[in-house]
């Protein structure tokens, strides 16, 4: 029997603030009610309270309980009648990332560990510095200076190893932490040789913020990184509540201060991987958010994740178009674009990052950036799947841009367009923001996780059948049988094609799809299963792994017209043959270009009728601002 | 069965006649600063707020080496320096004696900012900057070492992207027919064009010696020239070839030749504000309130708003309908919509989210 907690889990994203009220009914957790709202932490009032108490009072609202006080307090632990609840809970991936130095003594080793414990939290890796990587002192010093770290994460020195190495190192970050000013010093997270904790406690505990983790790696073979990954997102909570805007209030308030909504993903791909009960080998999730994306994997037994800060189809959507080559982006576009018009449409974005697309093109340009996106996430942290691709039970989408669509078709074919399973997979999406509340609920109710995982919380979009490699577009490959209440449908497939079948949530039906010639489902000839319904149905797609886009480009238009309208019952719309015509690129303009071609030319006006002096009254200059990033800097100061 | 709401609200742009206005004025937090104004002081724009001095590099000297001593406690003995001094050059920083014998040398310009174990690190200075206030008004808060806060008032009007330049000058608007008033008479002014920036606009500006430029739109291959120019630059729409929406284009007609700031800032992640233009226009008797306080207005019926995404952008229409569950659009996505009656009686969802609430 469950003891009655109730609980009320609030997410910060840089776009939307989600809270959910959850409690136990019928002796097991289970979602109450849920609110989306506007995130209050950027211009015009920088305090993510405001959405918080917008957010909490629909949920009065519609629930009928009282959550918060006359002071806008939330009221815990619960009272009579239902007010207030057990615990509070949030989690935040909205505002800028930790900015880390890892500091370490062998980059291939105490380095590699501190750089894996980093994922799983908003961490910017700004640099590394180890013992022998070339740089002198005085330069290890600037770089750490320079750099303006928010976090220097120590690593270093073996059980029972050597100290002195580890001395003139934590001197290196003392020597910094003394040349900047008190309000400008980085936390620091000591992960290294416990037998210098004492040492660097006496050396550092007065100049800041000092963590002590456990050695992340204690010996040659050994990685211990839990200590370590739980410090790091106690610093993002520190800096989370130094940087105003409401969070030191809400984090006040909360059971577990504020937590990276990261770490929640890999909780839960952690778990299914884990659960017998549900019998699964490998799960990823990804969420794709405004500003970052976070995709955790397990995969045969190892689980990953992996964040970036500079992924997303919001405010950093001009992102993907500077990292990603424009071609990986331009092959999902059905009709001819130049590159500056990617450029236009994702600086676009970036400035107003809720908006949504309502023309065609523009939902063709706004899934392209999503899908090189993952694509890009997926490579950098599981590349081997660009060659072999992976088979996984689940796939679960997350973020306004896979699970906002409102259409599950769509929000299916991105999935599989994106991720590129092979065999049978089973597709999800987290609307509700589950997976964030669930990171926190971990530490708290750890039976709560368990009992919302398993109750079917998130929104099961279809079950998806692939082919592996590439079957030839003008051969059958795949026969389809599929029965649902003795009712038998028969349907062949050529390859490069998408055909959905439509099962409704409740119904369930034996599928059975055989794989013709030489072409295999996830390395069977045939598979044999039976299928819950879902809200897309069964999707089979035999377009081949990678999957295989024309290299004629109208044929290619073709093909992402009728896999769009096929996943998501929206009418093929061809786009005319002017559109599919070459379209002039125009080139990035430099200054040194500009002023070449056209300055001459406006000089020679200007030199002979240019009289007279002028009363300069106006003056231009810099914008200061506290924080200034780095890279801008270099634009304030003329160089 | 859970309970959902969902209420998303849609973007906000300052245009007013007639605010007030509060402003952080700070300096690049790599600079070592002193604020020279004070709590109530009146400024201009061109007011120097503070200073500071800019640093890159830190220098570690290893006295105690150089010299040569076999204890690291002996260089105090030895220190033609202390700490903070701020030194030239070549200067002697530590040696038996000035002028001759081993001696250690500052390498560069710079203060002593740390004396231990034998060594001496030297904070490298590289030039002083002076901050501009860059806005009239009173000093309403000093941040120590840092900058300041300043009240002022005028006309606000915001856009959605800058060069992260800020201009003071007189506005002018672009002629139709283009400039042929004596170039000179365009110095130092700030230009408004409602037509998309073009490579000639940025060639002009800098030919004409603008102090800024406030245009609607400007395509992504001018996006590196206009970070490396001088003068500022304000959207008001976006990237492409967006022009200015007539509300902004009426506004900024009415306050042609007035004294302007342009504070051109350039988006980031955590947006701290929005690049706007601030107006030098008469003082009211009545008292008004703070800018920023007028900029969450509830979305109801009736309220006048403008979309902000193709097909529809720069269109003005009213909210007729708000509905509390998600709308089918034609693209196949449902989402969040209101449904917008346009001036030309066409009715349309438009999701919240592509709406922009003028205040």
């Amino acid at each position: 029997m469950t003891q009655q907690t109730s609980i009320l889990a609030a997410d910060f994203g840089s776009i939307y603030t989600r809270v959910l009220l959850i409690d136990v009914v019928d002796g097991e957790y289970r979602f109450i009610a849920r609110s989306e709202v506007r995130t209050t932490a950027g211009y015009p009032s920088f305090d993510v309270q405001l959405g918080l108490r917008q957010g909490i009072h629909h949920i009065e609202r519609v629930t009928g309980r009282t959550l918060i006080d006359a002071f806008g307090n939330i009221i815990t632990p619960e009272g009579e009648n239902r007010v207030g609840v057990d615990h509070f809970l949030t989690t935040a991936s909205e505002g800028e990332p930790l900015r880390a130095v890892v500091v370490g003594l062998i980059a291939g080793v105490s380095i590699e560990s501190g750089l894996r414990a980093t994922e799983g939290a908003y961490v910017q890796v700004l640099d590394t510095l180890s013992l022998h990587d070339g740089h002198t002192y005085q330069e290890k010093l600037n770089l750490l200076l320079n750099h303006k770290p928010n976090l220097i994460l120590m690593t270093g020195g073996l059980e029972g190893g050597a100290k002195q190495p580890i001395l003139e190192m934590i001197k290196l970050v003392r020597q910094s932490l003394n040349l900047l000013p008190e309000t400008e010093r980085p936390i620091v997270i000591y992960a290294g040789n416990s037998a210098l904790v004492q040492a660097t406690k006496t050396d550092l505990g007065e100049l800041t913020t000092l963590l002590i983790a456990d050695n992340v790696r204690p010996s040659i073979d050994t990685e211990d990184l839990d200590s370590a990954q739980l410090q790091i997102a106690f610093a993002f909570d520190r800096l989370k509540m130094t940087q105003g805007r409401g969070y030191a209030e809400v984090g006040a308030m909360s059971s577990v201060g504020l937590l990276p909504t990261a770490h929640s993903y890999r909780i839960v791909t952690d778990y299914l991987g884990r659960s017998r009960k549900r019998n699964l080998k490998n799960v990823v999730a990804v969420d794709v958010g405004s500003s970052s994306s976070v995709l955790a994997s397990y995969y045969n037994g190892d689980n990953h994740s992996t964040i970036r800060a500079d992924i997303g189809l919001g405010r950093s959507a001009i992102q993907i178009v500077e990292r990603m080559p424009i071609d990986s982006i331009r092959r999902w576009i059905p009709f001819a674009v130049a590159e500056a018009d990617v450029r236009n449409y994702a600086l676009n974005k970036t400035l107003q990052p809720a908006t949504i697309p309502l023309t065609r093109k523009d939902l063709y340009l706004e899934y392209a950036l999503l899908r090189a996106g993952i694509e890009h996430l997926l490579a950098s942290q599981r590349p081997e799947w660009q060659h072999t691709p992976p088979h996984l039970d689940w796939i679960i989408g997350a973020g306004s841009a896979l699970a906002g669509t409102g259409n599950y078709g769509l929000s299916s074919m991105l999935l599989l367009d994106a991720v590129q399973p092979s065999g049978v997979s089973q597709l999800y999406t987290d609307p509700n923001g589950l997976i964030p509340a669930i990171g926190a609920l971990a530490y708290i109710v750890p039976e709560a996780v368990v009992q919302l995982l398993d109750g079917n919380n998130l929104e099961h979009l279809g079950t998806s059948i692939s082919l592996d490699q590439a079957p030839r577009p003008d051969q059958k490959v795949l026969k389809i049988i599929i029965d649902v209440e003795g009712q038998e449908i028969t349907h062949t497939m050529n390859g490069g094609e998408l055909f959905v079948h439509s099962l409704s949530p409740g119904k369930v039906a034996t599928v059975h799809a055989l794989a013709l010639g030489s072409n295999r489902i996830g390395g069977k000839q045939q598979v044999k299963f039976q299928a819950q319904g879902s809200f897309a149905g069964l999707i089979f797609d035999t377009r081949g792994r990678p999957i295989s886009l024309s290299t004629d480009f109208a044929k290619r238009s073709s093909q992402l017209v009728n896999w769009l309208a096929q996943a998501s019952h929206i009418e093929p719309q061809e786009f005319p043959h002017f559109e599919l015509q070459p379209v002039e690129e125009r080139n990035m303009t430099t200054l040194t270009e500009l002023r070449n071609s056209q300055m001459s030319q406006l000089a020679r006006h200007a030199s002979t009728e240019w009289v007279g002096d002028a009363t300069y009254h106006g003056w231009s200059g810099s914008i200061f601002e506290g924080d200034v990033a780095q890279t801008d800097l270099k634009r304030l100061f003329k160089e | 069965m859970m309970s959902q709401f969902t209420s998303i609200s849609p973007n906000q742009r300052l245009v007013l006649p007639y605010t007030r206005v509060k402003r952080e004025v700070l300096l690049p937090n790599n600079l070592i600063g002193t604020v020279l104004v004070r709590v109530g002081q009146q400024v201009n724009p061109n007011t120097v707020i503070a200073s500071g001095n800019r640093t890159t590099q830190h220098h570690v000297v290893n006295c105690a080496a150089e010299l040569g001593l076999r204890r690291t406690a002996k260089l105090t003995d030895v220190l033609m320096v202390k700490l903070g001094d701020v030194v030239k050059q070549g200067e002697v920083l530590a040696g038996q004696q000035l002028q001759r014998g081993k001696r250690s040398f500052a390498p560069v310009d710079g203060q002593v900012v740390a004396i231990e174990d034998g060594t001496l690190i030297i904070r490298q200075i590289i030039d002083r900057v002076d901050l501009l206030a860059g806005m009239r008004g009173v000093v309403t808060d000093v941040r120590p070492g840092r900058g300041i806060e300043i009240e002022g008032s005028g006309a606000l009007l915001q856009g959605v992207w800058g060069n992260n330049r800020r201009a003071v000058g007189s506005l002018r608007l672009e002629p139709e027919r283009g400039i042929e008033m004596p170039p000179n008479e365009w110095r130092g002014t700030i230009m408004v064009t409602s037509n998309p920036v073009t490579a000639v606009t940025l060639v002009r500006m800098e030919q004409l010696r603008l102090a800024g430029l406030i245009a609607p739109s400007m395509d992504s291959t001018l996006l590196e020239v206009a970070l490396q120019l001088e003068q500022a630059i304000l959207l008001t729409e976006g990237f492409g070839q967006m022009s200015m929406h007539n509300v902004l284009q009426s506004r900024l007609a009415r306050f042609e030749k007035r004294y302007a700031t342009v504070h051109a800032v350039s988006p980031r992640s955590v947006v701290t504000r929005h690049p706007e233009v601030l107006i030098a226009v008469g003082a009211t008797d009545e008292e008004v309130p703070l800018s920023e306080s007028l900029a969450s207005p509830e979305v109801s019926v009736g309220v006048a708003v403008r979309v902000i995404r193709e097909p529809y952008h720069g269109q003005i229409g009213k909210i007729i309908k708000v509905g509390r569950h998600s709308s089918a659009l034609s693209n196949g996505l449902s989402v969040p919509a209101a449904v917008v009656k346009f001036s030309n009686g066409r009715i349309e969802p438009i999701p919240m989210t592509n709406l922009e609430v003028f205040t």
